[in-house]
């Protein structure tokens, strides 16, 4: 579920933040899952299972608002429950969509950089 | 760089079914597709039959086919079929998906595959190009996911494990050093040739049956057989394909409505159907009760067509064909409705009734 | 000699539970950062047996590209996601590898300031370290990793910060590095060159004159053993490693040297006062281009309102920019125009300080940091400032990377930035950290001596940037080197 929820999450900020004016879907986002969850399990223990449980909870407050876990809503709808989080008055809401975010969105312009 | 020029013999089997037929064609007329593969191949074409299957098809296509009978569970026809045929390509694309028991998953998907394998190895093969499919790798995590081929094993029910076992065994194979091997990883396929059951299928769109579960906005990768046959015949061409695995399918997903609405259309717009319009909308949770039903069957070694088809009807299956592009030139250049055209016109040609 | 994971082999292969207890050494050195393996070469070239140990692994400086992702994930502690927690948290980054920060930083070198030193001597009753007392380590550094100015032009990002800051009057510099340039510059792009990393400079000096080294091993614990110090370790592959020694130099960064002292008992002054120097930055897109792919490390420096700020150009390359507009989501296309634009820092020299704890049972040390509300403004004073120079600069677009910051086109809209940065969304980051273990006479504050020696724990040193008693205000690498020098020499005898 974390895993998924992860993969929901980097396709939700590779479609809106990394592929505005580059069209087609690309494949690469896989990688960028990849790539984030190998930072995941660096990051410092001690922050590692706060972060999980912070992802399920991100996953599942879904339930309330659009009837569906995150990882089950079409992208708009991750989009837009990507912003209320992005623009929520809790810190740790913030935080936490800031961390994939940085991630996801230096993974693949890093990897897109490597391709060309 | 053709086939011509690597090897002198292709074996295939499952030769007398939907996709072995459509791929014998691809081999011996040429498939205008693809330049690497246009034309047609002049060597020994040597085909595997299950004893009594009808093989009048089969001969029909021409050229130097040669016909086998035998069974892949059956390691002695294994080796018939592969004698002689030293420095040869074997094509293997039998397989089951739809068996009457569990058992035979594993009979003839993995001790099959082995027993070819042991064959191939034993009679000198170069390479052998393996059949498998999107259930080992089971369903995308969500709707705008598209699996690669670094994708990790998540096996859908017995078929998926019987598949990934399959896969597994084939990567011993190779580790081994003696044979060159390709797996090749095609969703649903679908195209000329196809049984009868099939039309089934497009009877229900037509009248209005055609099950919709959930919101139908599921996207579903499909391989029209021709462009299955590119994937494969490049990857038996190749040589940087070797140990490799490829998805091969259209180039994008469809959605399951898009599906639908594309047959609706041709039936009525090109082969003069009166359609329903109406689709069969049963809610998720049919599809949920199906997977349990089917789970429950599965496991005490059973297994039920229809119900396994529903309970994977509302569920994304979807691959990404970047790698075959990439690595092995693959063009899939017919799509969804280009494709449903030229099922549906074979099936009017070859007396199939709608 | 260089010990590697797998070269290492006193009885045959080892099970997850294995122990490798054959290590004896006059002298461990723990780190192979500029501290450690300046300490490391000059104790070997002095006659004396030394083992060096790096937790990260040996990987050549080439292993990876600068400032790109595969080197973050090579030589990066965390993968650099660390974060110092606090009010306003603070990304971190350190080098894990051997030679330690050195192998992924810029290279800017600067001496410690004069009037730094004297704040040193008079709060922190450090002896022996005027300007006057360090000059022969400062250019004996200097000399070593060949400190010297670009060959050629500067890259054109940091030039136009330098234009701007000069337009306005104000005090701008070509900060010097340690590279060798040998290859001829070519007009675009800065003239490349090596840079003078410890795995190029003092990591082949130690090791040729006969310092062994142990990477991929961590030392988790010291423990006085006789007149000497038991350090237990844990290698990559899970081998626990005991080494004994007669003195220990702990060189393991501003971090790590704190961490492995507390969790060995030592305590006193350690890890309480750990500063930093936080670090706001700006996108700035220009009318021309000013980026490439060759671009290379910017080396001017706004030195105006040094120490309270300073301004800078950094690492731009297309992915650190679209980093850098992530505080901007609507503007996501303009990463598409990463050739026209430039990321920009300004960094303060601050209050705040921050302490580094284990947790019981966890391996990472949590890092906390307080910024003062003087820091915060300070910081919003720096974005303004920076800003300014930038427009001056012609610089046609700003994105100011915080929370909430407005786009700036023209020199008035900078009334729109705040007056003290929102410490909830500042986004701050640093790669500057050390004072966690001050060095000085002042018992009351200091760690260690003036000369690195750990109070009342015999044999037992540190020597590398936990010792410098506050942010220095500059890079302070050069800082490092100079004090690491000096010890060790003080250590030998020789001073
Ligand atoms: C991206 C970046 C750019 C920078 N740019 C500049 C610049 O331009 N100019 C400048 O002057 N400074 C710069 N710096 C800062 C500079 O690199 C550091 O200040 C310097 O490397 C610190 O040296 P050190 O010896 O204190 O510790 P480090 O360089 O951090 O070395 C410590 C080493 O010890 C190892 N270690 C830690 N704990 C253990 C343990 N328990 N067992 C074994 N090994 C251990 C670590 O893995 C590490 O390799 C930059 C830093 C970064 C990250």
């Amino acid at each position: 579920m974390f895993r998924d929820t992860v993969s929901a999450l980097c396709h939700t900020v590779v479609e809106e933040r990394c592929l505005a004016g580059i069209g087609s879907a690309a494949p690469e986002a896989n990688s960028v899952v990849q790539f984030v969850l190998a930072q995941h399990a660096r990051m410092p223990d001690f922050l590692r299972a706060p972060v999980v449980v912070l992802t399920l909870m991100f996953d599942l407050q879904c339930i309330l608002k659009h009837g569906a876990p995150f990882r089950r809503l079409d992208c708009d709808q991750r989009i837009q429950h990507v912003r209320d989080w992005r623009l929520s008055r809790l810190g740790f809401r913030r935080d936490f969509v800031r961390l994939y975010e940085s991630l996801a969105v230096l993974g693949w312009h890093s990897m897109k950089e490597r391709c060309q | 760089m053709d086939l011509n020029t690597i090897t002198p013999t292709v074996l295939v089997t499952g030769a007398a079914g939907w996709l072995g037929l459509s791929l014998v064609q691809a081999l011996v007329r040429g498939l205008a597709d693809h330049p690497d593969l246009a034309t047609p191949f002049a060597g020994r074409v040597r085909c595997l039959v299950l004893p009594g299957q009808d093989t009048a098809a089969l001969r029909k296509i021409g050229g130097a086919v040669e016909i086998v009978e035998g069974d892949v569970r059956n390691s002695g026809d294994c080796t018939r079929f592969c004698s002689g045929a030293s420095g040869g390509i074997l094509l293997h694309v039998a397989g089951i998906i739809h068996p009457k028991s569990v058992k035979e998953f594993y009979s003839i998907n993995l001790e099959g595959t082995k027993n070819l394998l042991a064959a191939a190895q034993e009679a000198r093969l170069k390479r052998v190009v393996v059949m498998s499919s999107n259930s080992p790798i089971g369903c995308n995590p969500h709707r705008d996911h598209l699996f690669d081929e670094e994708s990790p094993y998540n096996p859908y029910m017995g078929y998926g494990r019987s598949k990934m076992l399959m896969e597994l065994a084939v990567k011993e194979a190779q580790k081994a050093g003696q044979l060159e091997t390709v797996i090749i990883r095609a969703p649903w396929f679908y195209g000329p040739n196809q049984p009868a059951r099939q039309a089934l299928f497009f009877q229900m769109i037509r009248d209005g049956k055609g099950p919709i579960v959930g919101d139908g906005l599921n996207p579903r990768s499909m391989a029209y057989t021709d462009n299955l046959a590119q994937g494969i015949l490049l990857a038996a061409l190749v040589p940087k394909a070797n140990g490799e695995i490829y998805w091969i399918a259209d180039e994008r997903p469809y959605t399951m409505c898009e599906i639908m609405d594309t047959i609706e259309r041709l039936l009525e717009t090109e082969f003069g159907q009166n359609c329903a319009h109406k689709r069969m909308r049963l809610p998720g949770i049919a599809a949920a009760v199906a997977w349990v039903v089917d789970k429950s069957l599965q496991s005490l070694g059973l297994y039920h067509q229809k119900i396994h088809v529903l309970s994977e009807m509302n569920k994304t299956i979807a691959c990404s064909v970047a790698k075959a592009k990439r690595e092995l030139g693959f063009r899939p250049t017919v799509s969804l409705e280009e494709g449903m055209r030229r099922s549906l016109s074979w099936m009017e040609e070859n007396g199939q009734k709608l | 000699m260089a010990f590697d994971e797998g070269a290492l082999s006193v009885s045959g292969h080892k099970g997850r539970h294995a122990v490798d207890s054959g290590f004896r050494t006059e002298v461990l050195v723990i780190g192979s950062g500029p501290g450690g393996a300046i300490t490391a070469a000059y104790l070997a070239e002095a006659g004396r047996s030394v083992l060096l140990v790096e937790e990260g692994p040996n990987l050549a400086l080439e292993s990876c590209e600068p400032f790109s992702l595969d080197e973050m994930v090579q030589k990066y502690r965390n993968g650099g996601l660390t974060p110092a927690l606090g009010r306003a948290k603070v990304a971190y980054v350190e080098g894990r590898c051997v030679g330690g920060g050195s192998e992924i930083n810029s290279g800017l070198y600067h001496r410690t300031p004069a009037e730094v030193l004297a704040r040193w001597g008079s709060e922190f009753q450090l002896q022996a370290a005027s300007s006057a007392e360090m000059e022969a380590h400062f250019q004996a550094g200097e000399r070593d990793v060949s400190v010297s100015y670009l060959p050629g032009p500067a890259p054109a990002a940091s030039l136009k910060l330098h234009e701007g800051a000069v337009k306005l009057g104000w005090k701008s510099m070509e900060v010097p590095r340690w590279f060798r340039h040998e290859v001829a510059a070519d007009g675009t792009a800065a003239p490349r060159g090596v840079r003078q990393s410890m795995t190029k400079t003092f990591v082949p000096r130690a090791l040729a004159a006969g310092a062994r080294l142990l990477a991929s091993t961590r030392v988790l614990r010291l423990r006085r053993d006789g007149g000497g110090w038991l350090a237990t370790g844990e290698r990559a592959d899970g081998v626990r490693v005991e080494i004994r020694a007669e003195h220990v130099f702990v060189c393991g960064g501003a971090v790590q040297t704190p961490a492995l002292l507390r969790r060995s008992g030592i305590t006193e002054n350690i890890g309480n006062s750990l500063q930093l120097h936080p670090t706001v930055k700006i996108a700035a897109g220009f009318g021309e281009e000013v980026n490439s792919r060759e671009m290379g490390v910017p080396v001017h420096q706004v030195k105006q309102f040094s120490p309270r700020l300073s301004f800078g150009c950094s690492i731009s390359s297309a992915p650190f920019l679209a980093l850098g507009l992530i505080d901007h989501p609507s503007r996501v296309e303009a990463a598409a125009h990463w050739r026209r634009m430039a990321i920009y820092y300004a960094m303060i020299t601050p209050e705040g300080r921050g302490t580094v704890r284990t947790l019981p049972g966890f391996r990472d040390p949590l890092v906390r940091y307080r910024l003062t509300d003087t820091d915060l403004r300070n910081l919003a004073d720096g974005v303004r400032k920076l800003g300014e120079a930038l427009l001056a600069a012609e610089a046609t677009i700003l994105f100011p990377a915080f929370g909430g910051a407005p786009v700036i086109r023209r020199q008035d809209e900078l009334q729109r930035l705040p007056n003290v940065l929102p410490a909830a969304r500042s986004n701050l980051m640093t790669i500057h950290l050390f004072s966690s273990c001050p060095m000085g006479e002042n018992r009351r504050v200091c760690a260690a001596d003036s000369f690195g020696r750990v109070f009342g724990q015999p044999n037992l040193y540190i020597a590398d940037g936990s010792l410098l008693c506050t942010a220095p205000g500059v890079n302070p690498q050069g800082s490092i080197m100079a004090f690491a020098r000096r010890n060790v020499l003080k250590f030998l005898g020789k001073s």
